[in-house]
């Protein structure tokens, strides 16, 4: 039966080429939605492994020129603390909800560069973010002396760099032979490795980043670079109006810098409305094409079965039951659909094998396929359910009157 | 001829209702998303206020101090001072007007006398800025070359900012605060969308208010080219854009600062249309960026553009020559009569060519409602701040041109097919 499906195909093969085209593209296209809506779907379902609520961010914009703005920086923490409402303050790179967290790279013992994503913050952050600590210990004074060379990692990469072992207290490497020739080889003399003195659960940037190896490098107020973006934890109940006695306190420090008052929460809904008006214009651009491709489909198999009536007839005539016409209209069109869909996963393979999708996890990766060619062969049995029953309505005297 | 053909087309397109709304329901999706986006394109690229002079626009974002070793970390890029401006833009050959202004509007929190919180962008701007670029102003002007030399607290802001203050009452001659200054409103402009980067803020005020703006006593070396400023450069005729180009180009290249550290061997700096700025920030970082040599971004950008909506076109094309092969039959017996009659092959592709592009169009026109529709939509939710995404004669003329481009793409291989058949066997299958 199947050996006569694939000579049935082969016969009609020019027909059948574009059909398998069209199907191909389909299926592509129904691959690349689902692993990307799986792999958000994955992300979001994650837990984020800080707390946002009753947390402000404050932007700091002020010029270089002054020479003393980590000074200033400093004073401002200072000034802070001495805030009733406010129970935790720390600088930090790069904020939450929107920002890429790309500023520390690490790097293995055979020099490779390890994915992995990284944030500059000054103590006060694992209070302010509520991060759990599971093994070790958040930054703090005494690691002053190790000059801007103390990390926390996360458990992710504490078991791609350590495995079972505990790190804390461990060297990572923070050079490759590489870095060690650019320009910035005058600051390696200092250390070519980072110590590492805790590490969090996890700690991911927002609702649909996905769970990376992460490290928070320490910066200390003395130092010569003091991130400009402030967050604050609040005692909670404060109201917001506790925001515009907070922006004079500011400005009474620096009267010439200009700071914003952002709630982390209003950074998180811009942030979920983005990704959100992404998915959405994407999946619904991808529905629209996968209705038109099922309608055209099912189009393309009518008008064959209007072209094939003699055949019908005669094999009707030759006492063919009419589930097996049926069948051999989905079958014909099943075997195009696999050997499409044969050629897809060809290609679609090479991306992981070649790591060029590394953030998505393989699981997810398979399940977004899985799902994609269970989708596909359950929309093509429907497009080819229509057709298929007309074929099976072709009355014999009538078809082979026919011509 | 064509007008018989079109009869025809329109007899066919009436003969199986069916399928002429499938392949119209293809074509007009396809057209809706391609024209929504072309749309987007031209939001963010064509010449709307106060953008309006495009074609005699350049703009100086900031300037590429290059390093020794080659490599992505090789050049580190700052914006202008004052003194970069008065040395290196202003003496070119060509140019109308010079203006340097913040090119990054920065956002600001501040408390109105109810103790609500107003969060604006706010951008210091010189006076050129306001004859270069041509804002709607609802009320008032921009300020003036003696504002700025004066250092007046003035303001202008835009009209969702006046409605949030002073509730769309008349706001010039009011004044609002902006760290602790008081400054004077003397104009409001309409809403510029977020999208256009360089011109949009909710509040422009005079550099000259903030000391960090104005000039720095110079050091000499390297420091005195920094400044928080770029420049937009406005050229007496768009055909002398190349020659500005090549002349500001041509003006840093005798700097270098060998004594700097790390040295800087190479200071370099380009004067870009708004497509080129846009191209070149999209790619920083992505593309090793070290040799922004003038074309290569813009081009990269067109390409990736025209390739999303190849790569787009493709499963609804080939799905529009599957459904055109599929309906050969149908038209068996005509193409069997004009054949034996005497008609070529080449007639008979011709014929069915414009045939498919009668139905491309006819999708086009269908999508261009449906995407006004979308827009609307879109412009309704407030998806991005002020944007406001309109239906203009240059997004027409594209979708159109695609339209078209898609009619031929769709309709070659199915024309050929029935032009190739034969008239005998043609005949010989009549209708049901």
């Amino acid at each position: 039966m199947i050996k006569h499906l694939f000579k049935m195909v082969w016969n009609r093969k020019r027909a059948n080429f574009l059909i398998g085209v069209e199907l191909f593209l389909s299926f592509l296209v129904l691959c690349a939605v689902l692993t990307v809506c799986t792999y958000f779907l994955d992300n979001y379902r994650r837990p984020l492994g800080f707390s946002y609520d009753d947390v402000w961010h404050i932007e700091i914009a002020h010029s270089t020129t002054r020479g003393d703005e980590e000074q200033l920086k400093s004073q401002i923490l200072l000034t802070l603390s001495t805030l009733d409402e406010i129970e935790a303050a720390a600088y930090v790179a790069e904020v939450p909800f929107g920002d890429d967290f790309d500023g520390v790279s690490i790097f293995s013992d055979d020099g490779k560069r390890i994915l992995n994503r990284g944030n500059w913050v000054t103590d006060g952050l694992g209070k302010v973010l509520d991060l759990e600590i599971v093994d070790g210990r958040w930054f703090n004074r005494e690691d002053e002396g190790l000059k801007g060379d103390a990390v926390v990692i996360n458990e992710e990469l504490a078991k791609l760099l350590f495995g079972l072992e505990s790190p804390v207290g461990k060297d990572i490497r923070r050079w490759n032979a590489e870095l060690l020739e650019s320009r910035f080889a005058g600051d390696l003399a200092k250390a070519t490795t980072y110590k590492v003195v805790g590490v969090v659960a996890d700690f991911r940037g927002d609702d649909f980043a996905p769970s990376t190896p992460f490290v928070f490098r320490r910066v200390g107020l003395g130092d010569d670079y003091v991130p400009s973006d402030l967050l604050v934890r609040l005692r909670p109940g404060t109201k917001a109006v506790f925001g515009e006695k907070l922006l004079a306190r500011l400005q009474s420090v620096v009267q010439d810098w200009r700071f914003s008052i952002t709630p982390l929460s209003d950074h998180r809904t811009t942030n979920f409305k983005l990704y959100l008006s992404f998915i959405t214009i994407g999946g619904f651009v991808a529905g629209l094409l996968i209705v038109m491709v099922s309608l055209g489909m099912m189009g393309v198999l009518w008008q064959n079965v209007t072209q094939r009536i003699n055949e019908i007839g005669l094999r009707r005539a030759l006492g063919g039951a009419t589930r097996y016409i049926a069948a051999q209209f989905l079958g014909e069109l099943l075997v195009v659909t696999t050997i499409s869909v044969v050629f897809a996963l060809a290609i679609i393979v090479q991306f992981p094998l070649n790591d060029a999708i590394e953030f998505v996890h393989r699981e997810i990766y398979l399940g977004g396929i899985f799902a994609a060619i269970l989708l596909m062969y359950l929309l093509v049995t429907i497009c080819a359910l229509y057709p298929s029953w007309l074929a099976s309505r072709v009355q014999p005297a009538e078809a082979l009157h026919h011509e | 001829m064509l007008k018989n053909y079109i009869k025809i087309a329109f007899k066919v397109l009436l003969r199986r209702k069916f399928f002429t709304f499938i392949s119209l329901f293809g074509i007009s999706f396809t057209m809706i998303v391609l024209i929504v986006a072309t749309s987007f394109y031209d939001h963010l690229f064509g010449p709307f206020p106060p953008e309006i002079k495009l074609d005699r626009t350049l703009y100086v974002f900031d300037l590429l101090y290059r390093y020794p070793q080659g490599g992505m970390d090789s050049a580190d890029s700052e914006n202008l001072s004052h003194y970069a401006v008065e040395r290196f833009i202003r003496p070119l050959e060509g140019i109308e007007q010079v203006s340097i202004f913040q090119a990054f509007a920065h956002s600001h929190t501040h408390y109105n006398d109810q103790g609500d919180k107003v969060d604006s962008y706010l951008k210091y701007v010189d006076a050129a800025f306001w004859e270069i670029m041509e804002f709607n102003f609802v009320e008032g002007a921009g300020f003036t070359q003696r504002d700025v030399a004066d250092a007046q607290q003035v303001t202008v802001i835009n009209a969702a900012t006046r409605h949030r203050l002073f509730g769309d009452e008349p706001a010039v001659g009011r004044t609002l605060k902006v760290n602790r200054q008081e400054l004077r409103v003397i104009g409001v402009v309409d809403n510029v969308s977020r999208l256009r980067v360089l011109a949009q803020a909710d509040i422009w005020v005079p550099y000259s208010i903030d000391a960090r703006f104005r000039a720095q006593p110079l050091r000499g070396g390297q420091q005195d080219m920094h400044g928080p400023f770029s420049a937009v450069i406005l050229a007496t005729r768009s055909s002398d854009l190349l020659s500005i180009k090549a002349d500001f180009r041509q003006g840093l290249s005798t700097l270098r600062y060998p004594y700097a550290r790390p040295p800087i061997i190479a200071v370099d700096g380009y004067a870009e249309t708004l497509f080129e700025n846009m191209s070149a920030s999209l790619f920083h970082g992505l593309v090793d960026d070290t040799e922004r040599e003038g074309e290569r971004f813009p081009l990269l950008l067109s390409g990736v553009i025209m390739g999303c909506a190849l790569v787009f076109m493709l499963l609804p094309a080939v799905n529009l020559v599957n459904i055109n092969l599929s309906r050969i039959m149908e038209r068996s017996s005509e193409i069997g009569v004009r054949k034996a009659f005497g008609a070529s092959s080449q007639t008979l592709v011709g014929q069915f060519i414009v045939e498919n592009i009668m139905l491309t169009l006819l999708g086009g026109v269908i999508g261009f409602i449906g995407a006004l529709g979308v827009l609307q939509f879109v412009n309704s939710i407030d998806l991005i701040p002020y944007a406001q995404f309109q239906l203009n004669l240059r997004v027409f003329l594209y979708g159109m041109l695609m339209a078209l481009f898609f009619g031929v793409f769709s309709g070659v291989y199915p024309a050929w097919r029935m032009s190739r058949l034969h008239p005998v066997a043609a005949l010989q299958r009549r209708k049901k």
